[in-house]
This record gives C-alpha cells, structure tokens and sequence, in this order.
C-alpha cells in the first residue's frame, strides 16, 4: 500500500487563495492528523486526495504514481482512497441505507453477491445492523454519518481519508468509530488521514499531527512535539479547559 | 422533520401497496390513460379521469390534504394561463371588464375552451401525480430500464428527482429558519425574506449539485449511475395480472367506448 505524497500544492477558490506550498508525506500504514481552526483550508486540502479538487499548481503522488486526472487514474485513486465528507448530507447519495453502502462497490463493477457481503460486513462493522432497513432522509446526522463511514468501507480502500470523523457522534459511538480506525490501521495496514480540530482524539491515536494555518503547513511532527501548550496555544487551538497533562498517551 | 416532501417521500418509499399493482402495470396504467385523456374532448368524461384517478391516488394512501397541496402546484401555473384563453377565444361577449378605460370582453367559446384546458391538464397532471406519488422511484428506474429507455434518460432522471427532493427540503429548512428569525412577522419583512428565500434557494441548489455530483465522483461514478436497484430483493412480483389491473384497464376501455359513441 503506497502512500501519499503532496508536492508544492497551490489552489484557490474564485481567486482567493486558500491552499498556498503545501508539501506533505502521508507515509503509509501512519495515522496522520491535521489540525487547524475553522476556515484554514482542512477540508478543501482533503478533497485534493482523492482528485475531487484538481489543484492550480503542484502535483500529488500516490506511491510513485502522479495523479494525471483522467478517468482510468481517477477511478483507480478513488478507488484506494476512501474520503469520508464533513457533512454527511452532502455524502449520501441513494434512498435506502444499504443501497447507499452499495453504490461505491457497484461502480466497482462487482457482482450482486460480492456487493451485498461489501454491505453485510460493513453494517456489521459499524454495528449499524439495526439501520438496515430504514431510509436514508430520515436518519439521525451521527446515523449519517455511521453509514457513510460504513459506504467508505464498503469499497476497501487502502487509504481513509476522514475530515472530522467523530462530529455529531455521542461518546459510545465515538468510542467505537475510534477503536475501528484503530483496528483497520493495526490490523489490516491502512494509511489514516484525519482532519480534526479535536485535540484530544489527536493526542489518543496520532502517529503523527499537522497544524495548518491560513492553508498553510504551520507545523508538523510527533503528537509528542506539536501538541504542547505552548504550540497549541500559539494556533489557538487549546480547548478551554483541557488538562494539558492529561494529553499524551 | 416531516415536511411535506419527505412525507411524500416516505410514502413512496413505503412501498405501501393498497392497490396490488406492480409498477410496471402502474407506469402503463397512467401513460395510456394520460394519452386516452388528451384525446377526450367532452367535460364529463375528463372529469371521470380526473376523479378516478384522483380516488385511486387517495386510496392508495396518500393523505387527501397533502394531494390538494401537491395539486395547487400546476394550479398555480394554469389559471393565469388559462385566464388569457377567456379573452381572446370566440365572438359571444358574455360581460365586459372595464380597466383603466380599456374594454376587455370576456367570451363564451373563451370560457368553455379555458374549463375544457383547465379540467384535462388537471386530469393529465393526476394521471401523472398517480404514478409519482405511488411508485418508487428505484421501481420506476427499473421499470424505465426494462423497456430499453437510453441511460442517459434514466441518469437524469434520478437526479431530478434526488434534486427537487433536496431542493423542497431546503426549502423547508430556509421556511422554518427565517420563521425563527421572525422573518414574516410584518408585510415588509415578508417581503424581505421571500426575496432572500429565493436567492438562497437558487444559489443552494448549484450548490447542491455540485455537492451531490462530488459524492458521486468519490465513489467512483464516472458519468455512470449505479441501478439503485440492484440491491433490492426481487419482490415476489404478483405474475398473475391482478384483478386490479384488469378493473383499471377496464376504466380505460369504457373511456375509449365513450369517445366513440
Ligand atoms: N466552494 C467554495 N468556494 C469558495 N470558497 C470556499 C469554498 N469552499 C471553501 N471555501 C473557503 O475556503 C476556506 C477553507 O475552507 P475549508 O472548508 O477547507 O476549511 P476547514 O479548515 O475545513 O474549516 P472547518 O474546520 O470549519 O471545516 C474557507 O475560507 C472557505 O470559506
Ligand atoms: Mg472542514
């Protein structure tokens, strides 16, 4: 499993420059998190690594392979690397809970066996087999997201990219989304990307922490080395009341 | 949140199927009798469309408030339109309008061409509302795809309908938000607010299909659409024709035998 490498990666929205010299490395089986405030381009670095965001200047490798944008690599990258949205409103796409699980491993061109196992499993991973029957609009939002973690799933990635994967989640849930990141990273190898502003999930299974600013790579290192008082501070990101003591693993 | 459309939308999800049809038999149902019903030129015979189709959709389940609601929407585009027809069709004056010194004569071929437009777009419309608001819409498709419809029609299709469905909802959810803002406590705010409704409205709907066709790209959707369908598990499909089908076919036979007479 290959992993990510991001190379001078400019890109602006309607001439405002949001994302300015990124250079990253995702190594792979490595959990990585990026923290930064509202607005400091989380999100729109995320949607680069899949290609729905094609920058303006700078390249992306996966392995040794550049994304080139056509259809073949788009489909293959896309294939490897699973991103869960902020919102999961904008993420579900079909009716039903299990039809929408099932959308990522149909494009994949499997067969009808083959997808509903995909489903079956992931249902059962995300221990949502009580959802299985309902329909998607009337879902509660952590129940959105849950079956958009499970549509992630679903399509074997060997990267997830995840942009804040515990919001709207109750403490129980969270608690097991964490344990299931962790679980598909030690277990199977999978190369975890996290944007986040929550530092406490950082400071619990971080390999490693990038703290952006204003879309730019502000600081980058061991959880150990960025998530000090004095740096978190410096980023206004320390949460009111956080025991700093309390923070490494 | 139940708004309207996502009543609607669960009930037609709910596969609720009071009538035994499939939706195959359904989508034949309302296109013939939608074309029988262009074709019909006397009141009483597109009023009984117009009623039986309505009933049949009451019947199947769907609340006879929400149908008048969902009714007022063509409503609202023909009467203006029809309107017209009463002043410019025929020679009889039946009364005169006098506005601002300019004579508008109302006639009575106007009169009788506007209810004949009026009743058969209307019977039309509840011909069509009877497949809509009781087929599922992976049915629908499935149906669409047995009959060898292009791909390109289904695609758009589903979108729309995935569209206008988000589109009502944001509709709801802008309703109830500028509501808590107190956004039509007085005529000028009202109007203040309906006008920021609709630019939102707009702008939110770009916004939703770039969004939508984002979740499409990440899952792989390269300008092909997955048969939402294929998840399903084939329902035992009655292969008998029903006895249903046959009455509705029947109501279709005697409006053609009407027509001839
Ligand atoms: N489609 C868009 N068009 C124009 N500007 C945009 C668009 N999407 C995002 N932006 C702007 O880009 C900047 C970065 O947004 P982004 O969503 O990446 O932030 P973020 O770090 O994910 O923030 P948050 O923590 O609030 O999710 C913001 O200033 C935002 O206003
Ligand atoms: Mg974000």
């Amino acid at each position: 499993m290959p992993g990510l490498k991001i190379r001078e990666l400019s890109f602006s929205y309607d001439g405002t420059k949001i994302l300015k010299n990124i250079n990253l490395d995702f190594k792979e089986g490595e959990k990585t998190f990026i923290l930064g405030g509202n607005g400091e381009g989380k999100t729109t670095l995320l949607e680069h690594l899949n290609g729905l965001l094609q920058p303006n200047t700078g390249d992306i490798y996966f392995g040794d392979q550049k994304i080139t944008y056509d259809d073949s690599c788009l489909n293959k990258l896309r294939q490897e690397i699973g991103v869960l949205f902020q919102n999961p409103e904008n993420q579900i796409v079909a009716p039903k809970v299990p039809q929408d699980i099932g959308v990522g491993p149909c494009n994949l061109g499997l067969t009808q066996e083959q997808v509903k196992n995909r489903i079956n499993n992931s249902l059962k991973k995300l221990d949502i087999k009580e959802l299985a029957e309902r329909k998607t609009h009337n879902l509660s939002v952590g129940e959105k997201k849950k079956v958009c973690i499970a549509g992630l799933l679903a399509m074997k990635p060997s990267t997830l990219v995840l942009d804040e994967p515990l919001s709207s989640l109750d403490p129980k849930s969270s608690r097991e989304v964490i344990d299931i990141i962790q679980n598909l990273n030690q277990e199977e190898g999978k190369t975890i990307i996290i944007a986040t502003h929550n530092i406490g999930f950082a400071s619990k299974i971080a390999d490693k922490v990038i703290i952006m600013e204003e879309g730019k790579v502000k600081e980058s290192g061991s959880p150990e080395n960025i998530l000090r008082k004095d740096i978190l501070n410096k980023y206004s990101l320390k949460p009111p009341g956080l025991n700093m003591n309390k923070i490494h693993k | 949140m139940t708004t309207l459309s996502r009543k609607l939308r669960s009930h037609t999800l709910s596969q609720k199927n009071n009538l035994g049809l499939t939706s195959n038999q359904k989508i034949f149902f309302s296109i013939f009798t939608l074309f029988i019903n262009i074709s019909l030129k006397e009141v009483h015979s597109i009023l009984l469309v117009l009623l039986f189709m309505t009933s049949l959709t009451i019947w199947s389940g769907i609340r006879i408030k929400n149908y008048f609601k969902v009714m007022l929407v063509p409503l609202f585009f023909l009467i203006p339109s029809i309107a017209i027809i009463m002043f410019i069709r025929g020679t009889n004056i039946v009364f005169t309008i006098n506005l601002l010194g300019i004579q508008l004569h109302v006639m009575r071929e106007g009169i009788n061409l506007g209810l004949i437009l009026l009743l058969r777009a209307l019977a039309g419309v509840s011909c069509l509302y009877f497949l809509i608001l009781t087929t599922p819409i992976e049915e629908m498709i499935q149906s669409f795809r047995k009959i060898k419809l292009p791909n390109v029609v289904i695609e758009i299709l589903f979108l729309s309908y995935k569209l206008i469905f988000d589109l009502a909802d944001r509709a709801e959810i802008l309703k109830r938000s500028l509501n808590s803002k107190l956004g039509f406590n007085s005529i000028k705010n009202s109007f203040k607010s309906i006008s920021l409704f609709t630019s939102s409205l707009f702008v939110n709907s770009i916004d939703r299909s770039i969004k939508i066709n984002k979740a499409l790209d990440a899952r792989c959707c390269n300008g092909k659409m997955p048969s939402p369908n294929i998840l399903e598990e084939k329902k035992g499909i009655n292969k008998k024709i029903s006895i249903s089908f046959l009455v509705l076919i029947t109501f279709d036979l005697i409006l053609i035998a009407l027509k001839i007479i």
